[in-house]
């Protein structure tokens, strides 16, 4: 601004200020202008902006978690490599050989003879149940587990259809899995070894099969059996069986029992059909992982299950008080022995890794 | 005769069951080409099984059947077709194309689905376990029970001291400390650590149930091993 006064000064006010005297050698108006070397030092330094990006810690962390993302798409994933036997922990080895051998030391010496487990009230009901079924009352049956589960699942299914078949009921059997088809001829195979029965017969039971849907399905078997179960797997009409004809809805039934390694099932079961069974007794033979969740249901006052058989132990139970020995008799020493050596390997693995995390901590 | 003639089919079945159960063993030396071929044929027969059960039980009788042999009612006719329609319209899901089609078939079974499973909960679970809780301090049911009286209180109190603390377990409000990090109320606090017990029970029986349903097939299977090895050399 004061180069600008100067630079205007003579041009401007040359012939104006002619007229007025002078003082020392200073135009009038340069009194009033603000020295060249002042305007200088009053300036203001314009302030150092850096160039470098200020980046927290959190931010470099992130940023390089972007990069290493954006890097990995274009590479193709190495492929796990192959380990080869003698690289195997031998602990997973020796776990199995242990058991293997009590298995075997089972089949070869048989020896020590435990004791069959006591009969639980749950377990007692059911067979009550079925020792006061009249000859060709309906039940309705259902097999409702994977073949997986079969070494468990089976000696209960044999234990209860076998005496049912002696009780001479009429059975209908269903299941809401598609294998649970393949699951019911094996189960009345293994009984037909030990209760003689004319596989097939429709004067004894059907075979009603597969119920789609899972819950939506039991609900429509509670609601409407008729419809939902319109024939056989052989393609042979239902509902014309002399010991059916006073069925019409799901509470006729003398009693439902379920057969099942799934506490889901169970549980759709007690949920969707469990409502409509009136004073049918609702009784589920079910796998010894079920026992947790399906046990309030028959705790519970009034009961939603009024019976109730779990794993090994309840078929081994209920062979024990009826008298017929079959398969869960022949695995109860070896299951018993087994279960043994399976809760000391537990109990000593927890020691060592109790022992070893005590080790680091003092380290 | 031939040497098939004489292998009976029960047989054949024990051999190829044999075989099958020793591959699945196998993944005790960690995951090989036998566990895996022994995987595959269980899921290729599984898949293959239910395929031709779910065309003979639902297929057939339920849609084919009924519609081959039509009485010729308008109402049956609607009753039949309303479902064939949504099947068409569901069968177009596996065309990318035109699976948009079959979006509302799937969202009407999802929702039936899904209503029907809450229903179920509330009226089968949700309720009578509500009631059976609080019947457990009925002194008429009490009364009626062959359990001596005050067995039937303290059995009632601790399930009654389970269930809240359980519950309280899962109440996450917290209020900032003095330090500033989210702390829950001293009495809040002692309450969730009685129900944390109550859960790490729960898991351990859950655990303890997969561990004796493992063992029983163990023990089944190893039973069948042995029992065709002895049968085999007539011990």
């Amino acid at each position: 601004m004061t180069e600008d006064k100067q630079n205007e000064t003579p041009q401007n006010h040359k012939h104006s200020d002619s007229a007025e005297p002078e003082n020392d050698g200073k135009l009038p108006w340069q009194e009033r202008a603000i020295p060249i070397e002042q305007a200088a030092s009053d300036a203001e330094q314009p302030k150092p902006y850096s160039t470098k990006i200020h980046v927290t810690e959190e931010q470099k962390t992130n940023t390089l978690l972007l990069e290493e993302i954006i890097r990995s798409e274009g590479v193709a994933p190495r492929a796990p490599r192959k380990t080869r036997i003698s690289q195997i922990s031998t602990l997973r080895i020796a776990i199995a050989l242990a058991l293997i051998i009590a298995m075997i030391w089972m089949t070869v010496f048989d020896l020590p003879e435990f004791t069959f487990p006591a009969v639980l009230p749950e377990t007692r009901y059911i067979h009550q149940v079925l020792q006061t079924t009249p000859p060709n009352a309906p039940i309705l049956l259902s097999f409702d587990y994977e073949p997986g589960f079969a070494g468990e699942m089976d000696p209960g299914a044999t234990a209860i259809l076998s005496q049912l078949l002696s009780s001479n009921a009429y059975l209908m059997f269903v299941t809401t899995n598609p294998i649970g088809v393949a699951v019911t001829e094996r189960v009345l195979s293994l009984t037909s070894e030990n209760i003689s029965f004319q596989m097939g017969d429709p004067t004894q039971y059907v075979n009603a099969g597969y119920i789609p849907g899972g819950p939506t399905g039991l609900y429509s078997l509670a609601t409407s059996i008729r419809s939902t179960l319109p024939q056989s797997v052989n393609g042979d009409p239902i509902w014309q069986q002399p010991a059916l004809e006073d069925v019409h809805s799901i509470s006729d039934f003398y009693s439902i029992i379920v057969i099942t390694d799934s506490p889901d099932t169970g549980r759709a079961w007690i949920e969707q059909v469990g409502p409509q069974l009136g004073h049918t007794p609702l009784l589920i033979v079910a796998s010894a992982k079920t026992e947790p969740i399906l046990r309030p249901y028959y705790e519970a006052k009034p009961k939603q299950v009024q019976g109730l058989m779990f794993g090994l132990r309840g078929a081994a139970a209920t062979e024990n008080i009826t008298g017929i020995s079959n398969h869960a008799s022949n695995y109860w020493n070896s299951f018993s022995l087994t279960v043994i050596v399976a809760s000391v390997i537990l109990l000593v693995g927890g020691l060592v890794s109790a022992i070893s995390a005590a080790s680091k901590l003092d380290t | 005769m031939s040497l098939v003639n004489n292998i009976s089919t029960d047989l054949l079945g024990v051999i190829v069951g044999l075989i099958l159960t020793l591959c699945i063993f196998s993944y005790i030396f960690g995951d090989n080409v036998l566990f895996r071929l022994g995987i595959n044929i269980f899921i290729g027969v599984t898949a293959g099984y239910i395929a031709v059960v779910i065309w003979h039980s639902v297929i057939l009788p339920q849609l084919i059947g009924p519609i081959s042999t039509w009485d010729g009612s308008i109402t049956n006719f609607v009753k039949l077709i309303i479902p064939l329609i949504l099947s068409i319209l569901l069968l177009l899901k596996i065309f990318p194309r035109l699976s948009s089609f079959g979006s509302p078939v799937m969202a009407f079974i999802v929702g039936a689905g899904a209503a029907t499973i809450v229903g179920g909960a509330v009226v089968g679970t949700f309720l009578p376990q509500i009631t059976a809780s609080i019947n457990l301090f009925d002194p008429q049911i009490q009364n009626s029970s062959s359990e001596l009286i005050w067995l039937l209180i303290i059995e009632s109190s601790f399930i009654l001291i389970a269930t809240l603390s359980t519950l309280i377990y899962f109440h996450f409000s917290a209020r900032p400390n003095s330090r500033g990090s989210p702390k829950r109320a001293a009495l809040i606090e002692t309450i969730a650590g009685i129900g944390r017990f109550f859960i790490a029970v729960t898991f351990g029986a859950l655990f303890a149930g997969v561990l004796l349903a493992s063992i029983s097939a163990f023990v089944e299977r190893w039973d069948f091993i042995i029992s065709v090895f002895l049968s085999i050399f007539h011990l």
